[in-house]
């Protein structure tokens, strides 16, 4: 095993179970998920060099996988292997369970769910994952919520 | 039950994670050794290669033809470094076999260094250096001959290795029939780093946009590229029930190719043979583990050819050929006809099971367990190929992984939009390796060098 993979693991094994329930609740699909980890975690060793500043591994790593995740879910809804879901009806959600109406979310809103309530992120962190403005996410996590009917505490 | 309640419940509920978790890394571990052994097998004889293509981009001017002693030229100790886990390579270097060339071009804060050149009739490996500035990544090498043409070659390498003084090599193997050219035009490209790292994890996998590409002219020296060692062999063997004609013994200055003929009456297709070679010093001459290792049959069935490290620089006259077990499948066992209600799948070679099989969606997954004689080792169970109600098909993906038992491994498969009504085929592409009861022993002789 050479010394770039020997480093790689351990930082990568820390952080494998939440890039689990990214993919999980992004693709609603367990092996679904488990590719896109896969995916991701290669494609980070294969670039690993370019990443400059080491303390941002998760950030990094969290950022290929949705783009992995993304990658996916066009491959699903097109091969229709996606529940296709309409977004956008209030009305639709109240009656779904709650992994399910998460799934129905519009990916911009599902995004900021899964990395700030199910992987406890602040909105600082999300922000700098999706490379969006603080008070962007905090619209949509706003949004987010309230087409859950789901009230959960800010940061 | 409130939708508080029902968050608290699905965030306890993914602190489960699925088994298959956590062998992530074991599986990415296989795919990362996967390409770094570039392309094992030639599965037909085809004439004309995909360079693989490493983004580099040197220019070189014309080089002097004449190969001088190693010990005289720089950067000798990064040479042997780079060799070191090849063992014809090394014994080329030993034997000054190198030929330096170190020339060397900078565009910007980009710096590629050719230092040396190893060539043999079909194979040319380019060992250089290169430093460059973080934003920078290399993108693809490729290999031009006099007429611009792509070289009708295999072109392959490892990851760019940017630190100071260590070389890293750009293979090229000759495709079948095909000699290493008087001179070739070696083009490397990069490509902004920030740019490749969105294109590797974007929408999809763009072209890079070249920024730098350098193009070198090399001219290896040919006294060197037009010498094989023949040895004619034109060996029939009865091999476990199997005909087979060892028909001669290629030997290079970087590898040797044992030819073989397999029968066609024979009832089983044979995949591969469990061979070494001997010299009269007792050294031993293993088959090939890095790069190309066999070639096949044009029907791709049968095993055509199979690589072994190089014996050129021994001084020995006689060579032994050990055949200690070979690996066939016999042909009225080649498909395996899948029952997905029994959850089976006939004609399993021996040492594969079905370890699961399940419909996701409207396709349907197969894991095929194998154990395997080497730690942490896969191999291909099944061909691209399968059939439904004898239509050919080809699998989109695959991946294998191994576990906790470094002696076992499982084969994914996955079958788009199974249709249950059909009858559905693999073709099996492995069969265990058979010892022999009695292992051949055969004496061959040099020949002199033919040109």
């Amino acid at each position: 095993m050479n010394k770039t993979f020997a480093k790689f693991i351990p930082q990568t094994e820390e952080i494998k179970e939440s890039l689990y329930r990214i993919a999980y609740l992004y693709l609603a699909n367990e092996s679904s998920a488990l590719e896109a980890v896969d995916e991701a975690v290669y494609q980070a060793y294969r670039n690993i060099k370019k990443l400059r500043q080491p303390e941002y591994f998760k950030t990094w790593l969290t950022r290929i996988l949705i783009n992995v995740c993304k990658k996916e879910l066009r491959r699903l809804k097109r091969e229709k292997l996606f529940a296709d879901f309409t977004e956008g009806q209030t009305e639709d959600y109240d009656g779904l369970p709650l992994k399910d109406a998460i799934a129905k979310l519009p990916e911009e809103l599902r995004i900021i769910v899964i990395l700030r309530y199910f992987n406890d992120l602040t909105v600082v962190q999300t922000a700098e994952i999706l490379k969006l403005p603080q008070g962007t996410v905090a619209t949509r996590q706003r949004k987010a919520l309230s087409l859950l009917r789901l009230e959960l505490e800010d940061d | 039950m409130n939708r508080r309640q029902e968050y608290n419940e699905l965030l306890a509920s993914m602190k489960n994670t699925p088994p298959e978790l956590s062998f992530t890394m074991t599986r990415v571990q296989a795919r990362v050794r996967k390409n770094q052994r570039n392309n094992l097998l030639w599965k037909t004889a085809l004439s004309s290669f995909v360079a693989l293509v490493l983004t580099f981009v040197i220019t070189v001017n014309a080089v002097p033809r004449v190969a001088f002693a190693l010990s005289d030229f720089p950067v000798l100790g990064s040479l042997v470094r780079a060799v070191s886990f090849d063992p014809s390579l090394k014994k080329a270097v030993e034997n000054n076999y190198a030929q330096y060339v170190g020339v060397e071009k900078t565009v910007d804060n980009l710096t590629v260094k050719i230092e040396y050149l190893i060539v043999d009739a079909q194979r040319i490996s380019v060992f250089f250096s290169c430093t460059k500035p973080d934003s920078l990544v290399l993108d693809n090498i490729r290999a031009f001959d006099k007429n611009d043409e792509h070289l009708v070659a295999g072109l392959s390498y490892g990851s760019l290795n940017d630190e100071k003084g260590e070389l890293n090599e750009a293979r090229i193997d000759m495709g079948e029939g095909e000699l290493v050219p008087e001179e070739f035009t070696l083009t490397l490209s990069f490509s902004k780093a920030d740019q490749r790292l969105e294109a590797t994890v974007g929408d999809k996998i763009a072209p890079s946009e070249t920024v730098s590409e350098l193009s070198f002219l090399l001219t290896p020296d040919t006294k060197y590229t037009r010498t094989i060692e023949t040895i004619e062999i034109n060996k029939e063997l009865m091999l476990n029930g199997q005909k087979i004609l060892i028909e001669r013994l290629d030997i290079f200055p970087t590898q040797a190719k044992l030819l073989i003929l397999c029968d066609e009456n024979n009832d089983a297709f044979i995949k591969g043979l469990d061979i070494w070679l001997e010299d009269d010093k007792g050294n031993r001459y293993e088959p090939k583990s890095n790069g190309i290792t066999a070639t096949f049959s044009s029907d791709n069935e049968n095993i055509a050819s199979l690589w072994i490290e190089s014996s050129y620089f021994s001084k020995t006259k006689v060579l032994k050929l050990h055949i200690d077990g070979i690996q066939m499948i016999a042909k009225d066992r080649l498909f395996g006809v899948i029952d997905y209600q029994a959850g089976t799948i006939s004609n399993l070679p021996k040492g594969v099971s079905v370890e699961e099989m399940f419909m996701q969606g409207k396709n349907l997954h197969i894991k095929l367990g194998c154990t395997s004689d080497t730690p942490n080792h896969t191999f291909q169970i099944t061909s691209w190929e399968y059939y439904r109600n004898d239509q050919q098909l080809s699998f989109e993906g695959r991946s294998a992984t191994t576990g906790d038992d470094e002696y076992h491994f499982v084969e994914m498969l996955e079958i788009k939009n199974y249709d249950g009504a059909s009858e559905y085929k693999l073709k099996w592409n492995y069969g265990p390796m058979q010892t022999m009861e009695k292992p051949l022993a055969i004496k061959i002789s040099k020949h002199s060098p033919t040109q």
